[in-house]
């Protein structure tokens, strides 16, 4: 297997051929995946001037994110939900995109982490459940299982119609945290919907 | 004991060797051609017995013409085990024995060979083997007396003579034989007088085969035999086992699954798509129609799924011969999902199982689409309600269904509407962790699952849990049910075959009973597959449009309540606490026919009998040491997770 190396770029590419080769196996997506993070990590560390640098969250780069997090919180102030669900989501971002890989990764989620809540009840305040459902997602992935983090599924779930899948949020956020009165008042909620939805009543 | 072979020089034993050969050979494979004729047999009278449901009659007559003809075409082959190659291999193998029978009765080497070394003295002196030693002596003084040389007539020819003499001798030993203490030895011991007879021993083979050049080419025969022939078969045997998972997936298929999942990245999206792209990459595709790609297969797959035409008619028939594969393929999938514990694939490949089985598209309303003669255009435009399920369907009256679904006519509505209503729908009554022969789940104890659920039709009214006495929501507490819980299963009928007309075989319904922890929604062990189901509760009249509220006059006991009761693979845990579980039950064939429930082990300790036991067993206070120690030693164990998988647990069987 051969790759090419562009000098001037410093990045790794596919030769044609392999691409070809690649695509007949199926593989192709992978592999480019696989590139494109030996790539953006080479570019991090190539672009990096001090040679013996800890690997600490880049300030200036934490100071633009945070000051374009706090704008968005500043129209959320205002009741500009829209403008500041924009800027929050820009912060995301700005986060995912301009943060380094090798930058301390805790740090990194904690703050990813805190703003993606923000950003999903903004989008659940707007009315935009399906980005907020994705986001609920992501979040339960990075180990996220709060019992807010549950009603907020719950509730873009019913919002959506999705009963069948809230029912199941729902259970699951209650047998997390059987004491939690908000779930028990949406999992009502959503057993009521759910029977009207299969003609049960 | 002679050291010399001889070969059959004149051609007498070598058909009794072949023979023995042939009938080692034909007899087995008669055997079998004669089960497979009765018990394909008995597979006929079980799918035209009465139990069938109205629903396969049904699906066969909505199945596509195509697809009709691709079944007739693939299940003929299957049945006529009369007019199979085997079955001429026995015709011909019996001709063979008969040829060998006739040839050797005519010989009559048998008879020959039967009396060369029979010597019995009671025959040859005409007595009774009860005689007594007065009467052999007699019969002896008698034959004798005809036989002796010295007493025969002069005017015999000479060959008369010596047979006369021969007889004398024969005479003689047998009265010996009888007589004569060291003679009676040598005939008790060897059969025969004169004690051992000389016997030969040899090869079985015509003498042509014996010359010098025909057996050039039986050596060559012989070492092929074992050099080239047999080493092939076995090495055929062991690819073939090898080959093949216990599930009957293709070996590469199973890995190809597997780095499926190893690679899906948890931001994927898990769709009933993502799973037809996973499926097509199987190897049973690629062994059907060599040289295509992956992608080839997906199109066809997704043709189907859409009801799309795939182009020309050849390649109609090779995605109906893929879509009858997803069955082995998509089991062979939970299995691998199973493996890697991932819930949420696991039910996409559910669903995806439904979609191919019923040829529809996942959707919100794919209840409603599995239905025949639904116009869905018409369905999607005069939607006015949110009806994306057969429940909400039948709270309007027929006329307004047939609306909803554009059917204008009323056989054709009368038929969609007797497939809706045989659907069967579980609804949950109870359901509990069970220990045999405990109150409640105790640390360490072997619990199973006990669901019990409610079989009924979309159109019948719910039945609250509260109108069922406690008593039928209980389980059995016999000895017979506690030594094994799960035998009352295999008494329930197996269930009917589904209505799915696009799928190219027929098809008969299962739940797929998945179990994963609450905690970090994953699967705890292999999936329980439900074929036995009664579906008698299918025919009682509840409908929910003419019945509006459950009177006084309801009877409980006209229903039947089921259970589903699926083993643990592993034992509660050891600390006091409740463990929550997520038991999905998953229909293979329909839409709308699941169950997700959550279910909570509450594991106690037992109670306390101590102090009793203590007055009990006073003096063993060794025992009570030991089970301390135990009780340290499983504490360092405890630090295990619960959620370690026992994958020994073959919940299927």
């Amino acid at each position: 297997m051969s790759l090419l190396y562009n000098e001037n770029s410093k990045k790794l590419s596919l030769p044609e051929e392999r691409i070809e080769a690649a695509k007949a196996a199926g593989s192709l997506e992978a592999l480019e995946i696989n590139l494109e993070q030996v790539n953006k990590l080479a570019a991090g560390i190539i672009g990096e001037s001090n040679p013996n640098f800890t690997p600490q969250p880049n300030d200036e780069r934490s100071k633009m994110i945070k000051s374009m997090f706090e704008s968005g919180l500043a129209q959320l102030k205002q009741q500009k939900l829209v403008e500041a669900l924009k800027n929050i989501t820009l912060a995301v971002e700005l986060a995912q995109r301009s943060r380094m890989p090798y930058e301390a990764f805790a740090i990194q989620l904690q703050e990813i982490q805190f703003m993606m809540r923000h950003k999903i009840d903004l989008s659940l305040l707007t009315g935009r459940f399906l980005d907020a459902l994705q986001d609920i997602e992501f979040l339960m992935n990075t180990g996220m299982a709060q019992s807010d983090v549950f009603i907020r599924k719950a509730d873009a779930l019913l919002k959506l119609r999705q009963y069948q899948d809230a029912a199941v949020c729902c259970e699951r956020g209650l047998s997390l945290f059987p004491n939690e009165t908000k779930l028990k008042a949406l999992m009502h909620e959503i057993k009521r919907n759910l029977a009207e939805f299969n003609g049960e009543n | 004991m002679a050291l010399n072979y001889d070969y059959d020089e004149s051609s007498e034993t070598w058909p009794f060797f072949l023979l023995t050969v042939l009938l080692m050979a034909v007899l087995p494979l008669t055997l079998l051609q004669l089960r497979a004729l009765f018990s394909s047999d008995s597979d006929s009278n079980n799918s035209s017995s009465a139990e069938e449901s109205e629903l396969s009659s049904l699906s066969k007559k909505y199945t596509p013409p195509a697809t009709a003809d691709f079944a007739a075409k693939f299940q003929h082959k299957g049945t006529s085990v009369l007019l199979s190659l085997r079955s001429l291999l026995c015709l011909v193998g019996w001709l063979a024995i008969a040829f060998l029978v006739q040839r050797i009765s005519a010989s009559g080497i048998s008879g020959s060979m039967s009396g060369a070394g029979a010597f019995d003295p009671y025959e040859i002196l005409g007595i009774s083997s009860s005689a007594s030693d007065r009467d052999i002596k007699s019969a002896y003084r008698k034959l004798s007396l005809k036989f002796h040389p010295d007493k025969l007539p002069k005017d015999l020819t000479e060959a008369a003579k010596t047979a006369m003499e021969e007889a004398f001798v024969q005479i003689s030993k047998a009265y010996e034989a009888l007589t004569d203490e060291a003679v009676k030895e040598n005939y008790l011991k060897y059969g025969h007088p004169d004690g051992p007879q000389t016997t030969s021993h040899g090869i079985a083979l015509p003498s042509l085969l014996i010359d010098s050049r025909a057996s050039l080419v039986l050596v060559v025969l012989y070492i092929a035999s074992f050099v080239v022939i047999l080493p092939y078969f076995v090495a055929q045997w062991w690819n073939r086992s090898k080959m093949y998972t216990r599930g009957g997936l293709h070996v590469k298929t199973a890995a190809r699954f597997a780095s499926c999942l190893v690679n899906y990245k948890p931001s994927q999206v898990v769709t009933v798509d993502m799973i037809v792209h996973w499926l097509s990459r199987a190897e049973e595709f690629r062994i059907l129609f060599p040289g295509h790609e992956p992608l080839y297969f997906e199109n066809l797959l997704q043709d189907y799924l859409h009801g799309r035409d795939s182009g020309s008619a050849k390649e109609n028939e090779a995605r109906l011969r893929c879509v009858a594969k997803c069955h082995t393929l998509l089991h062979g999938m939970l299995e691998v999902c199973c493996g890697f514990r991932n819930l949420e694939i696991a039910i996409a490949t559910l669903d995806t199982f439904k979609c191919i089985v019923q040829g529809v598209p996942m959707s919100r309303d794919a209840q409603i689409m599995q239905l025949p003669n639904v116009d869905a255009a018409a369905f999607h435009e005069g939607k006015v309600d949110d009806i994306c399920t057969l429940g909400k369907l039948f709270t309007y009256d027929n006329d307004k269904i047939g609306k909803i679904l554009g059917i204008k006519d009323a056989d054709k509505l009368k038929d969609t509407l007797d497939v809706a209503a045989a659907i069967p729908h579980l609804q949950l009554l109870r359901a509990d962790f069970v220990v045999p022969g405990e109150e409640y789940v105790t640390p360490l104890s072997t619990p199973y699952i006990a669901i019990k659920v409610l079989v009924r039709s979309a159109m019948h009214r719910v039945i609250p849990t509260d109108k069922f006495p406690a008593e039928m929501l209980a389980e059995p507490q016999d000895f017979e049910h506690m030594k094994n819980p799960f035998a009352s299963m295999e008494k329930q009928p197996v269930l009917p075959t589904s209505y799915a007309p696009r799928f190219p075989v027929p098809r008969r319904n299962a739940w797929m009973c998945l179990l994963a922890l609450q905690k970090d929604v994953r699967i705890l062990q292999t999936p329980y597959k439900l074929e036995r189901l009664s579906l008698a509760n299918m025919h009682n009249h509840l409908d929910k449009r003419t019945v509006a509220k459950l009177g006084p006059d309801f009877d409980p006991h006209q229903w039947e309540v089921a259970s589903i009761r699926m083993p643990l693979g592993q034992q509660a845990p050891q600390e006091v606490g409740a463990v929550h579980m997520r038991v999905v039950i998953k229909a293979t064939d329909y839409f709308g026919a699941d169950l997700d429930l959550t279910m909570t082990m509450d594991v106690r300790e037992p109670p306390r009998v101590d102090e009793v036991r203590d007055d009990i067993y006073a003096d063993d206070s060794d025992d009570g040491d030991d089970s301390e120690a135990d009780g340290e030693s499983d504490d360092e164990d405890s630090d295990e997770e619960y959620t370690d998988i026992d994958t020994d647990t073959d919940a299927e069987d």
